[in-house]
């Protein structure tokens, strides 16, 4: 519970730093949108209607005051942000969430499989190692070359048809989450491997073969039980993490993710989009922190009982 | 009931045998000496940084000591909690990790773990040695680093100057889609992009250290208004940042304040062991002032900890350097990850202008990798 | 180290594929023709989208998708074909000194059945110009909508704020799109061939053919609008079947080719106008002949190789090419002595200058760059300063840099001449130019306005501060079924109205 209090907090913080930071920021969403060549008088007047003339902390107060009513305010485009965000949030949910079912058992495959066999560590940590090195966008690149434009597999932009979910096509969700499972599995099977290495050069391990166990004994009994929490505050923290940093993913598949509209409001100085985008993606990440750590206790017996 | 047994007996021991390799390692052996934050601290340290790491770079890093804390609790509260957090901070020695606990590193390390208890004020120095021994074995990302740095001075045109036209196959390398010389664009473009994420890595890791240590000698609560920055993914923090100073200063400042919470946590981990030992608590009798004893006393113990997470925060930069490139944000007249930004439209017509700073980036990304790993080894 | 040459390898691979997928250099483009298109069919197109800042409200979005959605789901009083207006909703206009008459086409049904009549365009007039729409349009500053009156279901009277002699142009080349009655911009009722099934912002229009349109119905039965933010995703939508028509693409793409496509070029007449605006408010460019050292000290030809891969031709420093009064004149040769001169005689040898530019349209930072570098050679140090789009207009910083990177489409010159003396760091301030705009603008002779305009771009010929240094071919790439494609005056928006496929 205090966890939750403290997270509530922070996410008070968080907000506040970013609404007066993007405030303080030379881009401004008037002149953006109005262009090269509006009067000076006529961006006033906008900035007038849409209230940006009053003060940042009058702004931020009335900001506070409508998210509390569930009034999540108006782009600086005149659209209410809620309506923005609708789908897009959902969207970029469902292509973390594919990711995530995905990476699940893959990297704690791949991991422990590596960790086990010394021919199979040097491929997969060497791939690891390798991916983990070359930038999201040049692997999404060589997806869709390789994919899309060579072998005419997929498709190679992500165009979902208004009104239904990406999973009504699932052939467009494939290379954006090839892309980020690539990436994640990465990190996911580096990290939980090193656990697995660990455990399995345990003396307690030593002692177990030294004992006869077989080698299932040894993987449920000292591995699993060892690495599973390692793995599952990787998996949670990885997961919300695809929601927001998936960004240059979307743009590269033109995915309907909160990914581009991320890039577009911050350029734009677009302030009520930024901030619902912040609010959501850091309030996910601080929620799964509470949620991983719930986990490492669950997981964990003697802490269990010690609670 | 086997089960429980089990898992506590694997934990216990596990951390300990992994706790030996890392940076961190004398943290978990350490944390008996001290009081431990409560369990959930712990499991929240551990996480935390790998959420600043989540959206990739650090990856490997999230070890550093973020999970030290835990390990640390675990000493206190539980050996389970330890176990996760001496395996997971393993991942920072990554790929290269020997397997077998028998190993010669992992016994010269445990024997180390005896020496450093019973002498701690020779630590420091035996640490400078084997840096010393490391830095002899370790002689090609110097030589690297080096030919990165020198290559502008040997370019064969500046990096702006047109040489022909647009994707012609003059020079070695081609030319990009302004007919500028690809080779010498390459050659200048490595100096700024190491220079800067070495810039921003340093800052970030200094930052969090001066952060982890104040946390570690006086209040843990400092490191709570960080975990707000560690909520938002980095290439947010670059988008905001970068919004407002679209320069280098800009990056590095970026780079610098997505680091600090990861940096600070592992600081604090590894220095909160420190704190409690005998030669410290000595130095305070002896009524040493504050920034004296964090200085001598406490920060050569933790040096590789510090250095190791230095590397990671490296290979971050780099790819947040990279990612501002493509989302269009870098105004830089030419790094790697601007080069590949700008090859990407014609690499059907110029595939080495991709390439070339793409190999760029992977070769300096997987050199600090395997330095931020073998400086964890040293430990 | 072994990792470190495994790593080479992999990526070689890749390298290896991109050449193999690069195949033989394209070639040239196809000139777009009007093929009519057969009844039937659905029309997927794609367009460099605007993410959710999109809109079904003709005066709330401002990206390409938007103008090309909107152009076909509502109509305006008139619409420019190449440089001639033609009468649409409109049937004529009768101008007068302080005020103009409309004379509105009869039998025009909206969308929804009910009739087009004069309250339509008066509540239209008043909606466009209010300071609440996210783009409204210009003509607030020509017109007095607030007066309009309405003479009977089809007549309409318009006060004039200053003396308009074309209101037809203005109606047409202005965004004047005309909307219901009572719009809100909550659902899109047009008079357009096309009517709105399904949208939504950032991803996709469905459009269906609006059988009874006045100008006679449209060849496809629907019409699919896609947005995408990556020029390569655009290209690859056509090129993986996704797509059957993409709207300007990259030269780039039209260099490789896309085999089994068609790259197609809105031709000559319809091209961007590339350049820079320099500040005539301060020095060094308030210098006549700092701003003429410039014009001559670019290597026109050089930019154009680089920056458009050739597609396009070299600019003559006059905006609008292609447009209705636009005067042709001879592309400054460049002369680098005589450009150094005028640098020496203006006392600015080795002085240093800000050019300011942001990737607003794909080349400006690249033309930026280059032209730092070609302007070494004059004695005159630039400094590119590339910044965000979104901070790229703030007034304060455009009125600190000496020139600003500019480009339009062949639009009407009173558009582009009214915002460039309408924004005071882009406005030459030269007497003979404001006189002659001015007559030109209010004349009802259009001898007089031909007249005006060809003394005005004299004065930005012989002195003035716009330099364009290239004409841009504009791209598409599709598939050859796609017939019907229409440039009418923006090339960067055509007309899909009569598209479909042949």
């Amino acid at each position: 519970m205090r966890e939750l209090l403290t997270s509530l907090g922070l996410l008070v913080l968080l907000s506040f730093a970013v609404f007066v930071g993007v405030d303080l920021l030379p881009g401004d969403p008037v002149t953006a949108r109005l262009g090269a060549t509006a009067s000076p008088a006529r961006i006033a007047e906008v900035r007038a209607h849409l209230g940006l003339d009053r003060p940042v902390l009058e702004r931020y107060g009335s900001w506070v005051v409508g998210v509390l009513q569930g009034d999540l305010g108006v782009s600086a485009s005149g659209r209410p942000v809620a309506s923005m965000l609708s789908d897009r949030v959902g969207n970029s949910v469902l292509l973390s969430v594919v990711t995530l079912v995905l990476l699940v058992p893959l990297s704690f495959g791949l991991a422990v499989w590596a960790a086990w066999q010394r021919s199979a560590d040097r491929v997969i940590s060497g791939g690891a190692l390798l991916l983990v090195s070359v930038p999201e966008f040049v692997v999404a690149g060589a997806l869709v070359l390789v994919f899309a434009v060579s072998l005419r597999w997929l498709p190679a932009v992500s165009l979902v048809p208004v009104g239904s979910s990406p999973l009504s096509t699932p052939s467009v969700l494939v290379l954006p989450v090839l892309s980020l499972l690539l990436v994640g599995l990465a990190y996911a099977v580096r990290v939980i491997r090193s656990s697995a290495v660990g455990v399995l050069a345990s003396p307690h391990v030593e002692f177990m073969w030294l004992n006869g166990a077989s080698r299932r004994d040894v993987l449920r009994q000292a591995v699993l039980p060892a690495v599973l929490p390692v793995a599952v505050q990787v998996w949670l923290v990885t997961g919300v993490g695809f929601v927001g940093g998936a960004v240059l993913v979307e743009k590269m598949f033109g995915y309907p993710g909160i990914g581009e509209l991320l890039v577009s409001s911050v350029r734009t100085g677009d302030l009520p989009v930024v901030q619902a985008l912040v609010l959501i993606i850091g309030a996910a990440m601080l929620g799964a922190l509470v949620l991983a750590d719930w986990a490492v206790v669950l997981l964990t017996p003697r802490l269990r009982v010690a609670r | 009931m086997s089960r429980d047994v089990g898992a506590g007996g694997a934990a216990d021991l596990g951390a300990g045998g992994a706790a030996g390799l890392g940076a961190g390692g004398a943290a978990g052996r350490d944390g008996l000496a001290r009081d431990a934050a409560s369990a959930g601290d712990a499991g929240r340290a551990g996480v935390v940084s790998v959420a600043g790491d989540a959206d990739r770079a650090g990856a490997v890093s999230v070890a550093g000591g973020a999970v030290s804390p835990e390990v640390r609790a675990g000493g206190a509260v539980s050996p389970e909690v330890r176990a996760g957090g001496a395996v997971s901070r393993d991942g920072q020695a990554g790929a290269e990790v020997p397997r077998d606990g028998g190993s010669p590193a992992t016994q010269r390390t445990r024997r180390h773990r005896q020496d450093r208890a019973a002498r701690p004020e020779q630590d420091g120095k035996a640490w400078q040695r084997r840096l010393v021994a490391g830095l002899k074995r370790g002689w090609w990302p110097l030589a690297l680093l080096t030919l990165i740095l020198i290559a502008p001075e040997l370019a064969p045109h500046a990096a702006t100057d047109v040489v022909g036209l647009p994707y012609s196959t003059q020079g070695l390398l081609g030319t990009d889609h302004l007919g500028r010389d690809v080779l010498s664009r390459l050659m200048h473009g490595g100096r700024p992009m190491v220079l800067t994420s070495l810039a921003a890595a340093a800052l970030g890791t200094g930052a969090g250290t001066l952060i982890g240590l104040v946390a570690a000698w006086w209040r843990p609560f400092v490191l709570r208004p960080w975990d707000a920055v560690a909520a938002v993914p980095g290439i947010l923090v670059l988008l905001l940042v970068l919004t407002a100073m679209p320069n280098r200063a800009g990056i590095v400042f970026a780079v610098a304040l997505a680091s600090v919470p990861l940096s600070a946590r592992v600081v604090h981990a590894a220095a909160a062991q420190v704190i409690g030992k005998a030669h410290v608590e000595h130095a305070k009798v002896r009524g040493e002032r504050t920034a004296w004893i964090l200085g001598r006393e406490v920060l050569p113990l933790i040096g590789t900890t510090v250095l190791a997470d230095l590397g990671l925060r490296f290979v971050m930069a780099v790819y947040l350097v990279a990612a501002a490139g493509f989302l269009g944000l870098s105004t830089m007249s030419s790094d790697w990850g601007l080069l590949v930004v700008e090859a990407l439209p014609g690499a059907a017509l110029q595939p080495v202008a991709l390439l070339a700073p793409v190999v760029g980036i992977a070769v300096v990304a997987v050199s600090a990798n395997r330095v931020a790993d073998r400086v964890g080894e040293w430990a | 180290m072994s990792l470190n040459r495994r790593d080479v390898l992999r990526l070689a691979g890749v390298g290896a594929l991109l050449t193999a997928c690069g195949g033989a250099p394209g070639a040239a483009p196809v000139q777009n023709a009007v093929v009519e298109a057969r009844r039937g069919g659905t029309l997927r197109a794609v367009f460099t989208g605007g993410g959710a800042a999109e809109s079904i409200d003709p005066f709330a979005g401002g990206s390409p998708v938007d103008f090309v959605r909107n152009d076909v789901i509502y109509d305006a009083l008139f619409a420019l074909r190449g440089a001639a207006v033609e009468p649409a909703l409109a049937l004529s206009v009768t101008p007068g000194p302080s005020s103009f008459e409309l004379k509105l086409r009869p039998d025009v049904k909206w969308h929804d059945g009910k009739a087009f009549t004069a309250e339509d365009v008066a509540y239209s007039l008043k909606y466009m110009c209010s300071p609440d729409r996210p783009y409204p349009t210009q003509l607030g500053a020509y017109f007095d909508v607030a007066g309009v009156r309405v003479v009977d279901p089809l007549t309409l009277v318009v006060p004039t704020s200053r003396p308009v002699g074309d209101p037809a142009l203005f109606l047409a080349a202005f965004p004047a799109k005309i909307v219901p009655n009572g719009f809100t911009g909550a659902s899109a009722v047009g008079t357009g061939p096309y009517r709105v099934t399904a949208f939504e912002a950032g991803r996709e229009a469905r459009l269906e053919r609006f059988e009874g349109h006045w100008a006679g119905s449209s060849p496809a039965d629907s019409l699919v609008l896609l947005s995408l933010s990556d020029p390569a995703a655009k290209v690859n939508a056509v090129s993986t079947g996704q797509a059957d028509f993409a709207g300007d693409i990259p030269f780039t793409t039209a260099k490789t080719g896309v085999p089994g496509f068609e790259v197609r070029t809105a031709g000559a007449s319809a091209r961007t106008s590339f350049g820079f605006v320099l500040n005539a408010t301060k020095a060094p460019f308030n210098d006549p002949r700092a701003r003429r050292a410039v014009r001559l000290g670019i290597d026109r030809a050089a930019l154009v190789n680089s920056v458009l891969l050739g597609y396009g031709t070299v600019g003559n420093d006059l905006l609008c090419a292609g447009a209705k009064y636009f005067t042709a004149r001879e592309p400054l040769k460049r002369d680098v002595d005589q450009a150094r001169k005028l640098v020496s005689e203006a006392g600015l040898s080795g002085a240093s200058v800000t050019f300011r530019s942001a990737e607003w349209e794909i080349g400006y930072n690249a033309s930026t760059q280059l032209v730092a570098e070609q302007l070494k050679d004059i004695g005159l140090t630039v400094k590119p300063q590339i910044v965000g789009p979104a901070e790229f207009f703030e007034p304060s910083a455009v009125a600190a840099a000496d020139a600003v990177a500019f480009s339009s489409g062949p639009s009407a010159l009173a558009v582009i001449y009214g915002r460039i003396s309408g924004f005071p760091p882009l406005a030459l301030g030269d007497k003979e130019f404001d006189t002659a705009f001015g007559r030109a603008i209010a004349s009802a002779s259009e001898a007089e306005r031909a007249s005006a305009w060809e003394t005005a771009q004299n004065v930005m010929y012989d002195r003035g501060n716009t330099v364009v240094w290239g004409l841009a071919d504009v791209l598409s790439l599709a598939r050859r079924e796609v017939a019907g494609v229409d440039v009418r005056d923006q090339p960067k928006y055509p007309y899909l109205g009569k598209a479909g496929l042949a």
